[in-house]
C-alpha cells in the first residue's frame, strides 16, 4: 500500500479536532453554568423585588399616605393632635419604619400668611405652649407658600415645621405635579440634615370641589400630604441577618419631577457584591429590571451582579474541566483508534512480508533450477515464469503475464491441447507421470521438454499449477536423428554441447567429442562398457545409474539422473546423466547424454556442508564423537575419503592427532596409523605449514609434494590429493582440519576458499570447547578417584582454607572426632575438639604452617563429642596453587591414644620390672660385700669363694638389668637424646682411663691415636660414652695377654671416626654376620668372657643409627678385630624421649 | 652421728644399720613414708638416708614435708632408691636431695664413704 506522511498531515489535524472538541465542550458546559447562575440570580431577584417594590416597599409607602388622604377626604379642616392621633392609632411608625416623618403642608397665599403665622404660633392643641418661634422659611414674598404645618412625629422634626417647600426646587416641582395631577408623586434625592431623603406627595383639595381638570385642581388644592423617606432604611436588606444579604447590585431610580421635567434619579443603590467581586462587563453580567408607577413616578429597579457571582468555584472551574477533559479524551481515542489501525497494517504488512519472502525464495529455487518453470492460475493463464524460461525460451515475464499458456505462442500445434488436458486433470487433484511438451522458442525453433506439472493450492483450494519443464531436446533429438540414420545420429551428436555416448551391450558404440573433452577418455579407452562404466562413474551414483539402467532395460523409462563421474584423471564430475533406449545399428543400445553442472553442484555443497555442520554442532552432547561427526560431514558433501582434525600440544607445542575419520568402506589403515602416530611443529608437513601460515592449502598431487611427512602411506592408501584448512579461535590457529580423496581434486573456488576459513573459525570454537569439557570430564574422573580415596583412608583428613575453615572432611575425620561432616564443616578447624593444648602450641602450629607455609607435626591432645579425650599424631601442610601461594591446609589424624597408651603401659612395666629386679639385686650385692668385707666375722677362704662368685652373680644380673632398660628404651623409641657441645676426646679419655686397670692388669699395650684438630661435637654424652665404653671394653676384654688394642680417633670428611683395633680373638667368619643382633655372643667369645650380655654391639648399632652413623668392622679369628664407627660431624640430633640410656659400668 | 634411715626393705635397712653402727653411728629405721617425719622430729638426726618408693607416703612426698618443715629443713637428705630414670634423680635433687645413689649400682662400701663426707656442723 502506499505510504502517506502520516506524521505530518495526521498530528496537527489531531490535535485540531481535539482542541475543537475541547472549547466546544467547554462553551457548552459553560452555558449550562452560566443558565445555571441566571436562575439563581432571578430567583433571588424576585426576593428582592418583592421587598423593595412591594408591599413592605415604596407601594406599602405610597398607601400610607393614601390612607391620610381618606382622612382629610372627610374634612379638611383636620386639627393637628388629630392629625397627630390619626397617625399615632395607624402605627404608622411601626408599619413604616423607614418615614422621617408625616407632613401635613398647607397653602398659604401672601395675604393669610399673617394670620396663618399667628394662628399657628397660638395652636395649643398638640403643645401647651404652642409654637412661639413658629416662622415660614425661607421667608417668602411670593404670591403663595406651601408650608409645613402638621409633622409628626416633632420631636427631632422640628425644623420642618415652617417649611415653604416652593424654596427647594425639587420639593416644588414635585409639589406642581402633584397638585396638578392629582396623584402620588415622588421627589428625587434631597438631602436634609446631612442624610438623603425622598418625599412623596398627595394633595388634597377642597371637600366636594371638582377636581378633574388641571385648572380645577389649581383652583380647590388645599394643602398635600406628605412622606419624608429615607430610602436606605426602607429599602436595604436587613444586616442583621446574614446570609439574607444578596449578592445583587440594587439600583432603584425613579423619574421624578425636577426642576427640567422628568429626570431619572437613583434614590438608592445597595451593591450586594461590593467588595466581592469585581465588577466585570456585560457580557460577564447579568441584569435585570422591574419598572412601576406608583402615583406620577415611574420606578425602575435594576438588579444586576456578575456571571459567576453565586457560583462554587467547583462550578467555575467546570467548563475548563469540561474542556480539558473532552481535549484529552478525544486526543486518547484518536491515538488508540490510530495505533490500532497502525497494528492491524503492520500485522498484515508483516504477514504479507512473509508470504512476499516465500514467494520470492520459491521464485528462486524456481530460478537456479535449469529448468522452465512457470507458474498459471486455475485458468490457464501465466502468473509467473523464471529466469531459465527467459534463457531457454526467450520469454520474459511482461511478454507472457496474463496471458493463457495456450495463447502465448509458448506450446507448439496440437500440445495445447495435450496441455489443457494435462492441466484439468492436475487441477482436479489427480497426481500426474511427467509428459512429453513440444515447446516454441520466441524467435522460431523448438524444444522438446519433459512436463511436470503440480497442484498450487491456498488453504485447500486449488488455485492454480505449476508447470516445470525439463530440456530433453537433445536426447530427443538424439533418438530422432538415429531413427533417421545412424549418419545423422552422429552428425547431431558430434554438433551437440553435451557429452553423448552409445552404449551397446557389451561395448561403447560411440562417443562424441565432447566426451573426450569432459571425460579425458578416447574413444579407443571406452570399450568395453562394463568397464567404462566402473571407471567412468564414481562410487556414490553407481546404484542410481545402475537402478536407471535397469529400468530401461524391463522397458520402462528413467527419469534424468544426477550422477557424479570421474575423469580419466580421476577428478569428479557433477553431471545429469539422460538415459534412453535406442535402436543403434539394429542392435539395442542406450544413449547416454551428458550434461556438465559442476557449477551448480559447488553451491549446493556449500549449502549441504554448512547445514550438515551447524546440525552437527547443534545436536552434540558430551558423549558423541562431534569431532568425528563434523570430518564425516565435510567430507562426505564433497567425496573425500579421509579426514582429520590436530590440535595444538601446549606443553610439547606440537600438533598432535585429535581425531580421524575415514569414508564408510574403505581401507586407509596405512594412512591412518601413520597420521595418529605423528606429531608437527609449526612449518612441518601440511599440518605445520597450516598451523604457521594460518590460511587454508590445497596439495593437488601428493606424491609431487616435498613437504609432506605421510607420502608413502599416502600413496599405499591410494590418496592423491589433499586440502587442509585452520581451526581459529579469535585470531589464533588452535588446529587444522586436513582431508585426503582418492581422486583428483579441482582447486577449490575461491568462494569455496573463503567458506572454508570461516568454517574454521567456527569450527575451531567448538572444538575448543569440547576439548575444554573433555578435559574437565577427565579431571572429574581423576578426582573422584582420588575422592574416593581420601574419603575411606584410616586417617582422618581435614582440608581447610587458609584461614582454618574446615571444607571437607572424611569419614575417618567422624570417627576419630565424633562429629558428623555437617557439623565440622563451615567451622574453624578445631573449634569443636580442640582447644585442650596450651596456647603457644597452637601459636606456633599456625606460625609455621601458615607464615613459614611447612607442614607441622606433633602430637596433640583434642576431645571428642562423647567428651573423651584422645592423643592423635597430626600433620598439617599447606597446600599452593600454581603461583605458590598458600590455599588450603591438609590436616591428617592420627589417634595414638592407644598406641601411647601401651606404649606408656611398656615403659612402665619396664621401669617397674627393672626397679623390682634391683631391689633384691642390692640386697645379694650388699650382703655378699658384708660378708666378703668381714663385716659380720672373718671367713674360711673357701668361704671367701663361695661368696665371691655369689656377689659376682649379682653384678652381672646388675648389668643385665640395666642393658635390658637400655634396650627396651631403645625399642621403644623412648631414649632421650640430650645433644650438647661435647669434647668427644676427653670423653674417650675418661672411658680408657677407667678401662686402665684392666688394661695393666691384662699387660696390653694401649694405644692412644688421636687426631688434633678433633672439633666440638653436639654429642649426647651418655650416648657417646656407651659407645666408646662398648667398643673399647670389647677390645681390652676380648685381646688376650700381652696383646696390642689401638683406639683412633680423627676426622674423616663430614664424619667423626672412631676405630678400635685389636689382636684379640676375632669374630669367626659364621658369626659375623649376627654380630649386632640382640643376645648374641659369637661362638668364641664365651670362652673368654663368660658374662657378656651379648646386648653392647646391639645397643652400640642402635645409637649409633639413631645418629645417622655408621659402624662396621673388620676381624679375622686369632687375628684381631678392628671396629669402625663414624658419626656425623653435625652431631646428634635432639629426641624428645622419655629416658636416658644408662652407662653401664661395668665393675671388675 | 645420728642417721635415719627410711626403707621399707628391711633387708637393705638391716645391713646398713648393721654397716654404719659398726662405724659408731646412731642408726634409727622407718619403715613407711608415714613413720618417717614423725621419727625425723623426734630423733633429730644429722643425715637421712631416703628410699623412694616407700608404703604409705613415698619418699618424694617425705622430701618436700622435710624441706617445708623449718626445724626439719636443714638436715642433709641422701636418696637411696633404684629408680634409675633421670627424671626421677633431677625430681629428688630439685626437691632438695643433697644426693642420689641407685643402690644396686653402689657396693655398699662407695656409700658408706658418701655417708661420711656428709655431715652437718
Amino acid at each position: 500500500m502506499t505510504k502517506l506522511r502520516p506524521s505530518f498531515i495526521l498530528w496537527p489535524t489531531l490535535i485540531a479536532l481535539s482542541c475543537a472538541v475541547g472549547i466546544f465542550s467547554f462553551a457548552y458546559v459553560r452555558m449550562h453554568i452560566n443558565d445555571e447562575s441566571r436562575l439563581r440570580f432571578a430567583d433571588e431577584s424576585e426576593a428582592v423585588r418583592k421587598e423593595i417594590l412591594e408591599e413592605s416597599g415604596i407601594l406599602g409607602y405610597a398607601r400610607s399616605l393614601e390612607n391620610l388622604q381618606g382622612f382629610f377626604a372627610a374634612s379638611v379642616s383636620v386639627e393637628r393632635n388629630e392629625f397627630d392621633t390619626f397617625i399615632e392609632h395607624a402605627r404608622y411608625a411601626q408599619t413604616f419604619p423607614a418615614t422621617r416623618a408625616f407632613t401635613y403642608i398647607r397653602r398659604v397665599t401672601a395675604a393669610e400668611r399673617g394670620a396663618f403665622v399667628r394662628m399657628v404660633r397660638g395652636d395649643t392643641s398638640l403643645e401647651p405652649r404652642g409654637y412661639p418661634n413658629f416662622s415660614i422659611t425661607p421667608t417668602s414674598t411670593s404670591a403663595e407658600s406651601y408650608v409645613v404645618t402638621y409633622v409628626k412625629p416633632f420631636a427631632s422634626n422640628e425644623q420642618m415645621l415652617g417649611e415653604d417647600l416652593l424654596a427647594d426646587p425639587i420639593k416644588h416641582a414635585a409639589v406642581e405635579e402633584a397638585r396638578d395631577t392629582g396623584a402620588l408623586t415622588a421627589t428625587s434625592l434631597f438631602t436634609y440634615e446631612g442624610k438623603k431623603y425622598f418625599s412623596i406627595y398627595l394633595p388634597v383639595y377642597k371637600n366636594g370641589a371638582p377636581r378633574g381638570t388641571v385648572e380645577d385642581r389649581r383652583a380647590n388644592i388645599v394643602g398635600l400630604l406628605a412622606a419624608t423617606i429615607d430610602p436606605e432604611a426602607m429599602l436595604a436588606p436587613s444586616s442583621n441577618t446574614p446570609g439574607a444579604v444578596p449578592k445583587i447590585h440594587i439600583t432603584l431610580i425613579n423619574d421624578a419631577t425636577g426642576t427640567t421635567g422628568t429626570t431619572k434619579s437613583v434614590i438608592f443603590e445597595y451593591n450586594g457584591e461590593a467588595g466581592r467581586n469585581k465588577e466585570e462587563p456585560i457580557p460577564s453580567r447579568m441584569g435585570l429590571s422591574f419598572t412601576y408607577q406608583i402615583g406620577n413616578t415611574n420606578w425602575t429597579l435594576m438588579l444586576s451582579r456578575n456571571i459567576t457571582e453565586n457560583l462554587t468555584p467547583l462550578e467555575i472551574s467546570l467548563p475548563y474541566v469540561g474542556g480539558v477533559s473532552a481535549f484529552i479524551i478525544i486526543l486518547l481515542l484518536c491515538g488508540i483508534f490510530y495505533s490500532i489501525f497502525i497494528l492491524v497494517t503492520k500485522t498484515s504488512r508483516a504477514a504479507e512480508e512473509l508470504a512476499g519472502k516465500l514467494l520470492e525464495a520459491e521464485q528462486r529455487l524456481a530460478e537456479t533450477s535449469t529448468d522452465v518453470v512457470l507458474d498459471l492460475d486455475a485458468g490457464g493463464k501465466i502468473i509467473s515464469i523464471n529466469d531459465s524460461a527467459m534463457r531457454l525460451l526467450g520469454y520474459t515475464l511482461e511478454d507472457v503475464a496474463g496471458i493463457h499458456i495456450g495463447r502465448t505462442g509458448m506450446l507448439g500445434g496440437s500440445s495445447v491441447t495435450d496441455f489443457m488436458r494435462e492441466l484439468e486433470r492436475a487441477l482436479r487433484g489427480e497426481s500426474l507421470p511427467p509428459f512429453e511438451l513440444q515447446l516454441v522458442k520466441r524467435g522460431g525453433g523448438v524444444l522438446i521438454a519433459e512436463a511436470n506439472l503440480t497442484l498450487l493450492r491456498e488453504k485447500d483450494v486449488a488455485t492454480g499449477a505449476r508447470l516445470s519443464l525439463h530440456d530433453i531436446t537433445t536426447r530427443k533429438q538424439a533418438e530422432r536423428a538415429l531413427n533417421e540414420s545412424v549418419t545423422q545420429f552422429k552428425r547431431f551428436a558430434e554438433a551437440a554441447n553435451d557429452a553423448i555416448l552409445v552404449l551397446g551391450n557389451s561395448a561403447v558404440l560411440f562417443a562424441n567429442g565432447r566426451n573426450e573433452a569432459l571425460l579425458k577418455y578416447s574413444p579407443s579407452e571406452l570399450a568395453p562398457a562394463g568397464s567404462f562404466l566402473r571407471a567412468a562413474v564414481a562410487q556414490e551414483s553407481r546404484e542410481a545409474i545402475t537402478n536407471a539402467l535397469e529400468r530401461l532395460e524391463r522397458g520402462g523409462w528413467a527419469a534424468d539422473t544426477e550422477c557424479t563421474l570421474l575423469t580419466k584423471d580421476r577428478k569428479r564430475i557433477f553431471s545429469v546423466v539422460s538415459l534412453s533406449r535406442v535402436a543403434y545399428e539394429n542392435k539395442p543400445a542406450t544413449i547416454v547424454i551428458i550434461k556438465d553442472i559442476s557449477a551448480r553442484k559447488i553451491a549446493e555443497q556449500r549449502a549441504a556442508m554448512e547445514n550438515a555442520i551447524a546440525r552437527t554442532i547443534r545436536e552434540s552432547t558430551p558423549e558423541t564423537d562431534a569431532a568425528k561427526q563434523l570430518l564425516g560431514d565435510i567430507a562426505t558433501v564433497f567425496h573425500w575419503q579421509f579426514g582429520d582434525i590436530w590440535m595444538e600440544n601446549q606443553k610439547t607445542n606440537e600438533m598432535e592427532c585429535y581425531n580421524t575419520w575415514v569414508q564408510p568402506g574403505y581401507n586407509l589403515l596405512p594412512f591412518e596409523s601413520k597420521t595418529r602416530l605423528l606429531a608437527f611443529k609449526k612449518g612441518a608437513g601440511l599440518p605445520g605449514r597450516v598451523w604457521e601460515t594460518g590460511k587454508p592449502k590445497w596439495i593437488p598431487s601428493i606424491l609431487n609434494e616435498s613437504n609432506f611427512y605421510r607420502k608413502k602411506e599416502a600413496e599405499e592408501s591410494g590418496l592423491l590429493t589433499a586440502f587442509a584448512f585452520p581451526l581459529i579461535v579469535g585470531k589464533t590457529t588452535i588446529g587444522v582440519a586436513e582431508f585426503f580423496t582418492d581422486s583428483k581434486m579441482d582447486e577449490l573456488s575461491q568462494e569455496l576458499f573463503d567458506t572454508f576459513l570461516s568454517l574454521g573459525s567456527s569450527l575451531g570454537q567448538f572444538l575448543k570447547q569440547r576439548m575444554a569439557n573433555e578435559e574437565i570430564a577427565r579431571n572429574l574422573v581423576d578426582l573422584k578417584k582420588f575422592l574416593l580415596a581420601v574419603e575411606w583412608t584410616e586417617d582422618s583428613v581435614i582440608i581447610t582454607d587458609i584461614e582454618g575453615i574446615v571444607q571437607y572432611a572424611n569419614r575417618a575425620a567422624e570417627k576419630t572426632n565424633g562429629y558428623s561432616r555437617a557439623e565440622i564443616v563451615g567451622q574453624k578447624a578445631g573449634r569443636l575438639w580442640g582447644n585442650l593444648m596450651p596456647r603457644e602450641f597452637y601459636k606456633n602450629m599456625w606460625d609455621i604452617i601458615k607464615y613459614q607455609q611447612k607442614t607441622f607435626t606433633g602430637e596433640i591432645r583434642n576431645r571428642r563429642k562423647n567428651g573423651e579425650e584422645y592423643l592423635a599424631s597430626v600433620n598439617i601442610s599447606p597446600v599452593f596453587d600454581e603461583m605458590g601461594i598458600p590455599r588450603f591446609f591438609v590436616a591428617t589424624e592420627r589417634d595414638i591414644t592407644q598406641e601411647k597408651a601401651v606404649d606408656r603401659a611398656k615403659t612402665e612395666f619396664v621401669s617397674l620390672a627393672s626397679h623390682q629386679l634391683r631391689t633384691p639385686l642390692t640386697a645379694i650385692n650388699w650382703y655378699s660385700e658384708m660378708l666378703l668385707g668381714g663385716d659380720v666375722g672373718s671367713i674360711s677362704d673357701k668361704q671367701r669363694s663361695y661368696i665371691e662368685e655369689i656377689y659376682n652373680g649379682g653384678r652381672r644380673l646388675v648389668i643385665l638389668v640395666n642393658s635390658l632398660l637400655n634396650v627396651s628404651r631403645v625399642e621403644l623409641g623412648t631414649f632421650v637424646v640430650n645433644p650438647e657441645p661435647t669434647n668427644v676426646a676427653d670423653v674417650c679419655d675418661v672411658t680408657l682411663k677407667e678401662l686402665a686397670l684392666l688394661t695393666n692388669s691384662k699387660r696390653l699395650t694401649l694405644t692412644r691415636d688421636f687426631a688434633a684438630d678433633i672439633p666440638v661435637m653436639n654429642m649426647d654424652r651418655s650416648l657417646i660414652q656407651i659407645i666408646f665404653q662398648n667398643i673399647v671394653t670389647n677390645a681390652v676384654e676380648y685381646t688376650p695377654e700381652g696383646g696390642r688394642v689401638t683406639v683412633t680417633l680423627r676426622k674423616e670428611g663430614e664424619s667423626l671416626l672412631f676405630k678400635v683395633s685389636d689382636t684379640g680373638i676375632g669374630i669367626p667368619a659364621a658369626n659375623q654376620g649376627k654380630i649386632f643382633e640382640k643376645m648374641y655372643r659369637a661362638d668364641n667369645a664365651r670362652d673368654v668372657k663368660t658374662y657378656g650380655t651379648g646386648l653392647g654391639l646391639y645397643l652400640v648399632k642402635s645409637i649409633v643409627d639413631q645418629s645417622k652413623g655408621r659402624i662396621w668392622f673388620e676381624s679375622k679369628e686369632n687375628i684381631g678385630t678392628t671396629f669402625f664407627v663414624t658419626l656425623p660431624l653435625s652431631g646428634m640430633a635432639k629426641k624428645e624421649g622419655t629416658k636416658m640410656l644408662s652407662p653401664i659400668r661395668d665393675v671388675v | 652421728m645420728k642417721i635415719l634411715i627410711v626403707e621399707d626393705e628391711s633387708a637393705l635397712a638391716i645391713v646398713l644399720e648393721e654397716k654404719l653402727k659398726k662405724l659408731d653411728h646412731d642408726i634409727r629405721i622407718a619403715k613407711d613414708g608415714d613413720a618417717a617425719l614423725p621419727l625425723a622430729r623426734s630423733f633429730m638426726p644429722s643425715l637421712m638416708l631416703l628410699d623412694l618408693i616407700l608404703p604409705k607416703k613415698d619418699g618424694f612426698a617425705v622430701l618436700k614435708e622435710m624441706k617445708a618443715d623449718p626445724e626439719l629443713a636443714a638436715i642433709p637428705v641422701i636418696v637411696l632408691s633404684n629408680l634409675g630414670e633421670d627424671d626421677n634423680i633431677k625430681k629428688a635433687l630439685s626437691l632438695g636431695a643433697k644426693d642420689y645413689f641407685v643402690k644396686s649400682q653402689h657396693p655398699i662400701n662407695e656409700i658408706v664413704e658418701k655417708i661420711e663426707a656428709t655431715h652437718i656442723a
